[in-house]
């Protein structure tokens, strides 16, 4: 099935080429195998035990090619988890959802300054404090404010909570009522039952 | 990316194995979902580097779409675990970042802070009628800077009238005009295929919303 066009689209201001080179980059991703070796055997029960890096220069190693076995695409990120509230009827205040962490993986992405810079603003802190910690990170201070995005390694930690940890399995649980919306594969389901809406 | 590669990399995605009749399952082609996304970035900059969401994913195109533009964080919100599962596996097959959540749009818990760019292809109310407006008003919510959609043309004043008067919209604009072309999905279409007329709306949310505290 298709659409056909009819009618005129907007003139394209030009093409972004910063995309390629994000689509090449993911090629060249390798990983800890040891540690993947580990939580295979059982021997490690630390949430972080998967560890996807993406190398910062490109290299064909053989690792390259395990991690394609391991499909790379990891979820959910906290910045996610920032922006969802339980919607039960009759709760108050729904925000933030608690973690109950059984999983967690940790996956480098590119570094976007301007971007965090922009969504300082937006994301609830103590939100993603808490969140972060919960999936074992503690390294965010308590507050934070404007000023502290002039410091790289402060930007570093804001980037690594937001967008490098994921909750892989698990559950999100209401502030109020405790009901869990269980989180499988890294995707939260938030469906509301029948009496809930 | 060029136009031509975006669109046939989301020529290469599975789409609904068994399309839900009552979800009005059916997939956006390669061929708009293309235009649509390549549009939101190039005239309008709403995708490259923001946080967009997908209401009713479906099969994960558009989501997927705004990702191989360089959108910074995307999230695909549907209410179907089948169809989500099939946007998963193609995520994975392109290797790109996209969360999901599975939800019904119409009450999901979402902050109106975090969002930039809505993109989606609703119902269009076939089966359950103001289904398409649901998703709208709900959109307009929690996007800070654009909602793109689609509705049909012969709702197109109605959808003006109602995305200014009640859903917070500063502005609603048709950017094109389409023909979509459903084949017979399901057995109670007659004919072979139904072609609808379709607008791609963007439509600008108010800010007045106090966004920062
Ligand atoms: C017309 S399809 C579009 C699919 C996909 N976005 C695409 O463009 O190919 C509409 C989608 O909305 C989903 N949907 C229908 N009602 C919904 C609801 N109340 N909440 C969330 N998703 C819903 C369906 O499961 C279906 O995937």
């Amino acid at each position: 099935m298709d659409l056909k066009e009819e009618g005129r689209w907007g003139e394209p201001k030009g093409s972004s080429v910063s995309i390629l080179a994000r689509l090449e980059g993911t090629e060249e991703r390798s990983c800890c195998l040891f540690n993947i070796f580990l939580y295979l055997v059982g021997l490690s029960t630390s949430p972080s035990a998967f560890c996807l890096r993406r190398r910062p220069t490109p290299s064909q190693t053989p690792i390259a090619a395990a991690v394609q076995l391991h499909r790379g695409v990891v979820r959910m990120r906290l910045l996610t988890h920032n922006m969802l509230s339980s919607n039960i009827k009759g709760v108050t205040n729904g925000f933030p959802l608690l973690i109950e962490a059984v999983k967690v993986v940790e996956k480098e992405v590119d570094f976007n300054e301007d971007f965090l810079k922009n969504m300082f603003v937006k994301v609830e802190w103590k939100a993603l404090v808490e969140a972060s910690r919960t999936l074992g990170y503690t390294e965010l201070p308590e507050s934070a404010e404007a000023s502290m995005l002039d410091s790289d390694e402060f930007l570093r930690k804001f980037h690594h909570a937001l967008l490098e940890l994921h909750l892989e399995d698990g559950a999100l649980v209401c502030p109020e009522t405790g009901r869990k919306f269980p989180v499988s594969k890294g995707i939260p389901n938030m469906l509301l039952h029948e009496d809930e809406v | 990316m060029k136009l031509k590669q975006l669109e046939s990399l989301l020529g290469s995605l599975q789409q609904f194995d068994n399309p839900k009749i009552e979800l009005e399952q059916y997939p956006t082609g390669p061929h708009i979902a293309s235009r649509l996304l390549y549009t939101a970035e190039n005239s309008f900059g709403d995708v490259t580097d923001k946080v967009v969401a997908d209401f009713g994913c479906g099969c994960g195109t558009l989501g997927l779409a705004a990702a191989l533009l360089g959108a910074e964080h995307v999230i695909g919100f549907d209410i179907d675990a089948e169809s989500i599962e099939i946007a998963y596996s193609n995520a994975d097959e392109l290797e790109l970042d996209m969360d999901f959540v599975q939800c019904d749009i119409r009450n999901l818990g979402l902050s109106d802070r975090n969002i930039d760019t809505v993109v989606m292809n609703p119902p269009f109310g076939t089966r359950k009628k103001g289904a398409d407006m649901e998703f709208l008003s709900v959109a307009l919510k929690v996007a800070s800077q654009a909602v793109y959609s689609l509705h049909k043309t012969t709702t197109r004043d109605h959808i003006k009238r109602t995305a200014l008067r009640d859903y917070n919209a500063r502005s609603a604009e048709v950017v094109c005009e389409l023909r979509f072309d459903v084949p017979q999905l399901y057995k109670f279409h007659k004919k072979k295929e139904v072609d609808v007329a379709v607008d791609l709306w963007r439509f600008v949310p108010k800010t007045d919303r106090s966004k920062d505290s």
